[in-house]
């Protein structure tokens, strides 16, 4: 509640004129609009483009933010709509994941578990596995399910902000968790974390 | 396949989008189907595996240098735009004043004028009834 406060201060002293003030929610909050923008667009230039915009239009508009304690959700949501708009207008972005020099030394870049050098490992490359499968899906798919494992939204919020029926949001997720776990099984990574089925 | 139906309950269960009535549907077929059961746990492991892949990120930034100063050019902007428009009102205030006091100076002098023309058209009609002609000639060249 504390913490709630001291943001509500921070937007008022930033309303009163004091601009200086909106670098503190600016040092706050921009790497997890960076993450959200960047799990969207798959580039990293585009999502630094789109937090500065996120965050200047946030400026611009902050007195209409009715809920000050609300200032995250709602910049968070300006920042996802940048990113689906700007999804939709360029699709040429480069799958950052899909390099294979990144592949090549991956298990040396990697700190185990003492405890559990095998399990650690297994966890790490499930984890590579997933991304790659992730982002390797059609973006109708991809944006789907990262909005809802990812940002939490409800099928009827992602059904909003990508203006297509709730029964497209169900569908497209789970067409989109069957086409990764077929890829997981095929991998092998079925054995001891996935039974088949 | 007959778990078709079920394996869609089962991904709205999971993500909490089912509805009651179908809830139950699926609880008393889980009882019986071992293989929903692992595709339930495989579906949960997923979800939880792009949740922590995709929520973590080992790449740092800071851009609030560059946005503060997009900001203050912004404001800069602004203040130049609303100095502008200040001198603008300034303007304004000050025509709508002196205008109506030119106006004013141009009404009354034409008044002036027209009350000398209305003296020169008394005299003149005070001398036709007169009949003195000689007279109206002299008053018309000193009018003149």
């Amino acid at each position: 509640m504390e913490r709630k406060k001291s943001e509500n201060f921070i937007i008022d002293e930033v309303l009163k004129g004091n601009s200086t003030a909106f670098e503190l929610l600016i040092l706050k909050y921009q790497k997890q609009l960076f993450l959200t923008s960047l799990n969207i667009v798959k580039d990293e230039e585009t999502a630094k483009d789109i937090v500065q915009e996120a965050f200047l239009k946030a400026y611009e508009n902050l007195g209409n933010l009715r809920n000050k304690e609300q200032f995250f959700p709602w910049i968070k949501r300006i920042a996802l709509n940048m990113s689906l708009m700007r999804l939709d207008r360029d699709k040429r972005f480069v799958d950052m994941y899909n390099n294979e020099e990144e592949e090549d030394d991956y298990f040396f870049n990697n700190q185990t578990d003492e405890n559990d050098p095998e399990k650690e490992i297994l966890t790490e490359e499930l984890r590579r596995y997933v991304r790659k499968y992730v982002d390797s899906l059609p973006a109708k798919l991809r944006v789907v399910i990262i909005l809802r494992e990812v940002e939490d939204l409800s099928y009827e919020e992602i059904a909003a902000m990508l203006k297509i029926p709730v029964g497209t949001v169900r569908s497209r997720l789970f067409n989109a968790r069957q086409i990764i776990k077929e890829r997981l099984i095929n991998q092998g990574l079925a054995d001891g974390l996935y039974k088949v089925s | 396949m007959a778990c078709t139906k079920y394996r869609k309950l089962i991904n709205e269960f999971l993500d909490n989008e089912i509805a009651e009535s179908e809830e139950l549907v699926l609880l008393s077929h889980l009882e019986d189907c071992a293989d929903c059961k692992t595709y339930m746990n495989n579906i949960n492991n997923i979800k939880g595996s792009i949740k922590e892949t995709f929520s973590h990120s080992s790449i740092n930034i800071d851009l609030s240098y560059q946005i503060m100063g997009k900001i203050s050019n912004k404001n800069r902007v602004k203040n130049h735009i609303k100095n502008k428009n200040l001198l603008i009102k300034v303007a304004i205030i000050a025509i709508s004043f002196i205008l109506p006091i030119m106006f004013g100076i141009f009404f009354m002098s034409e008044k002036h004028y027209a009350s000398n023309d209305d003296t020169e058209r008394l005299v003149l009609e005070h001398l036709e009834k007169a009949q003195n002609t000689q007279l109206i000639h002299v008053a018309y060249s000193y009018g003149k």
